[in-house]
């Protein structure tokens, strides 16, 4: 059984198309990713997921339970960690998670041994006691994340749960996601970090203006839609004419980057390109190979990049 | 814990956690209180005004009058119009609690053997006074009479043989005898008490304005605007503000058990900061009130209308931010309606109608007369029973526009 099934769900706020037929399915057990520039819908696809929405039409199912026709089953079986930290920051994170925990009606041992667990997990025990209002971001986001954890969801869904941190505090959240996988969880996640999707997700689905252009792994997706592979030569702002010159039988395209070559097969390609400008009295700077990302996939899929349509 | 009683106690966290929630709800008519009941309250020093006309103008008048002032009680002022004095104490001008009327022919009774009577009006208003001036007068009559009778006997006494021996009934009596026996009897000064009444006391709350104890009627009524329906609508709307109702809603529980919290909480609100508010003043003021039973179901009645209103007020305004400003604003408007710093009968007349019909009113008006006059709840139906039904009312809204504010935004 899918963990999560998706069918031809749309979702409007007026005149404003936020989801327009979206169809997908997560195996129980993945990683699965929701990659996508601002706005795309991806918030409003979780929080239907998650019970928090109706759609106006489509179904959708967690676990094989219909999300509009038994909301509060889907919700115990969905822990959802939304872009917000919602925490009621008079009190503190041990706090916090107590009201949580009572909202799952959960006995009050079970409470303090989920509260260990996840206080070792995400290192909270630092400020356990201290009022969230006065935690960092960083300190902000492992309380809300172990709020949505307490009841041991089998589904969890995060939503951009990286945003904000810095790349330490980011790999350090990679880790605890892979964590949460072997203990055999599922995960959905948003993202507008191609990175991270690529680093952390099984499968990706890359979503624009409401509609799922693409799924798949992220290598499949880079190999079939990711274009090729490049190759990025930089030399002295005075030689860059004559290298243009010397490499005219590759296409070559001056970029901010430096001189651009695409290539089928790059690892043969550059020692050739190299001797060819020594030859000709050009001892290039840096020469690059840049694999396909899927930055790459969105820009080919929609004409855009992603990092333009992100602030 | 269930979900319910989870929400209630961290709104009850959350409220008495914010210092400005403490200083507008607590500390602010607390304040209040000290500032107010010090300016009208007590008589200052322990001096009392007393308005004195005399009538007789003897010897034995103007002694009785001399005694009185030099007792340092009271600060006689003389008038020569009985009318005069009647209507400035009546308008309670300088402070005037009270008139002392000395009858004519006060002297010549008093030198002929027969009995004078005085008279003491005292004026109505904060009881405690009343009853302290009432006795302070009749205190001084018995004393000035204890003198006068032993001057008199000591005058007397010159002419009682040094060797009297009377038979009497527990055998026979000597001089001194004689003159401790006189003495037990003889009152020359009578004074007789009444109540002159204030002209403009046309209802209980403006006669029950200056008594200490309506300040615990004031604090109850000040509970139900500020920790009631502002709080109320405050926390309602913070959970929007914060988002934090996506939380609740992720969870399993109902968004009635999410109602049920929010009123147990307020509840709970209530009766603490009803506890902090009620306990300081009556430390302070020790004011004389009835403590009845009756009173429970009438807080509970208030409570209810404080944070329904407040909760309606949340749900139907379409911006939670605005909904928490705007129940404020009105709880400080509010508070000039309800007897808190002046009687409600000194508002002009349009606000006197509004004040007349806000349930919060109602409330101090049945309150005052359970704690000052000692009534039961069957003798204040009117005013419980306005409350009682608004309080129904705010909340049959209450319920009903709920579940459209907890639904989708
Ligand atoms: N409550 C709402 N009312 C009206 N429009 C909304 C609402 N929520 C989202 N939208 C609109 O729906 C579209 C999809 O928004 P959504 O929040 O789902 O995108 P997102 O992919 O999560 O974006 P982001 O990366 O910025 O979080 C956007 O155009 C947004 O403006
Ligand atoms: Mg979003």
């Amino acid at each position: 059984m899918p963990a999560v099934e998706v069918s031809e769900v749309r979702k409007s706020y007026g005149d404003v198309v936020a989801l327009d037929g979206v169809s997908l399915t997560v195996e129980e057990g993945e990683i699965y990713g929701l990659l996508g520039p601002n706005g795309a819908g991806k918030t409003t696809l979780m929080e239907i997921i998650a019970g928090l929405r109706a759609p106006d039409s489509g179904e959708v199912r967690v676990l094989g339970v219909d999300v509009v026709e038994h909301p509060r089953r889907v919700r115990e079986l969905v822990g959802f960690n939304p872009q917000e930290t919602l925490l009621y920051d008079p009190l503190t994170a041990r706090e916090n998670l107590e009201f949580v925990a009572a909202l799952y009606s959960m006995p009050r041992d079970e409470f303090q041994r989920r509260l260990e667990e996840l206080t070792d997990l995400l290192g909270m025990a630092d400020f356990l006691d201290r009022r969230t209002g006065k935690l960092s971001g960083g300190q902000q986001r492992r309380v809300s994340l172990a709020a949505s954890l307490l009841h041991r969801p089998p589904v969890i869904i995060l939503d951009e749960p990286t945003v904000g941190l810095d790349p330490d505090a980011r790999r350090d959240f990679w880790n605890l996601i892979e964590g949460l996988r072997s203990e055999g969880r599922t995960l959905l996640i948003s993202t507008h970090y191609m990175e991270e999707a690529d680093e952390l997700c099984d499968r990706v689905a890359i979503i624009d203006r409401g509609r799922i252009v693409a799924v798949g792994r992220p290598g499949e997706l880079k190999a079939r839609r990711g274009g090729r592979s490049k190759v990025i030569v930089r030399v002295r702002r005075r030689h860059v004419d004559r290298a243009l010159e010397i490499l005219g039988d590759h296409s070559p395209a001056l970029t901010a980057d430096g001189i651009v070559i695409e290539a089928e097969d790059p690892r043969t390609l550059v020692p050739d390109l190299v001797s060819l400008l020594q030859s000709r009295g050009v001892d290039p700077e840096s020469v690059e190979i840049r694999s396909p990302t899927l930055e790459d996939v969105f820009l080919n899929l929609t004409g855009r990049r992603l990092a333009e349509v992100v602030e | 814990m269930r979900p319910w009683a989870a929400i209630a106690k961290k709104d009850a966290l959350l409220f008495f956690r914010s210092r400005s929630t403490l200083f507008w709800t607590l500390a602010f008519p607390l304040a209040m209180m000290l500032l107010f009941s010090a300016i009208f309250g007590g008589q200052g020093g322990s001096m009392y005004d007393v308005a004195l006309v005399d009538r007789d103008g003897g010897q034995l008048a103007r002694a009785f009058a001399g005694t009185l002032n030099s007792t340092g009680l009271f600060n006689l002022h003389r008038f020569d119009d009985l009318e005069a004095a009647r209507e400035a104490v009546k308008l309670g001008r300088e402070d005037l609690v009270g008139l002392l009327v000395i009858p004519p022919g006060f002297t010549e009774n008093l030198t002929s053997g027969r009995g004078a009577r005085i008279q003491f009006f005292v004026r109505e208003g904060n009881p405690q006074t009343q009853q302290a001036v009432a006795s302070m007068i009749t205190g001084f009559v018995e004393g000035f009479n204890e003198e006068y009778r032993r001057r008199a006997l000591e005058m007397m006494s010159a002419y009682i043989p040094e060797n009297l021996s009377v038979p009497g009934l527990g055998g026979t009596m000597t001089r001194e005898d004689l003159i401790e026996y006189l003495e037990t009897f003889a009152s020359p000064v009578d004074v007789r008490v009444a109540l002159i009444s204030r002209p403009e006391v046309t209802s209980e709350t403006a006669a029950y304005w200056e008594n200490e104890g309506h300040w615990v009627s004031i604090m109850f009524a000040y509970s139900f605007i500020f920790s009631g329906m502002v709080g109320a609508a405050a926390l309602l709307a913070s959970e929007k503000m914060t988002k934090t109702l996506k939380r609740i809603k992720m969870a399993p529980a109902s968004i009635w058990q999410l109602l049920a919290g929010k009123v147990v909480g307020e509840l709970v609100i209530l009766t603490l900061s009803q506890i902090a508010l009620v306990a300081v003043t009556v430390l302070i003021l020790r004011p004389q009130i009835n403590w009845s039973p009756a009173l429970v179901p009438l807080v509970l009645a208030g409570d209810l209308a404080g944070a329904s209103l407040g909760l309606l007020v949340a749900e139907a305004s379409p911006d939670p931010r605005a909904a928490a400003e705007a129940t404020t604003a009105v709880g400080v408007f509010l508070q000039f309606f309800i007897g808190m710093y002046f009687p409600v009968q000194f508002l002009p007349g349009p606000l006197r109608a509004f004040a007349k019909v806000l349930p919060f009113t109602k409330a101090v008006q049945a309150l005052d007369l359970i704690l000052l006059q000692g009534y039961g709840l069957e003798r204040v139906v009117a005013p419980a029973a306005y409350l009682s039904i608004s309080a129904v009312i705010f909340t049959a809204l209450a319920v009903a526009l709920f579940p459209k504010w907890a639904g989708e935004e």
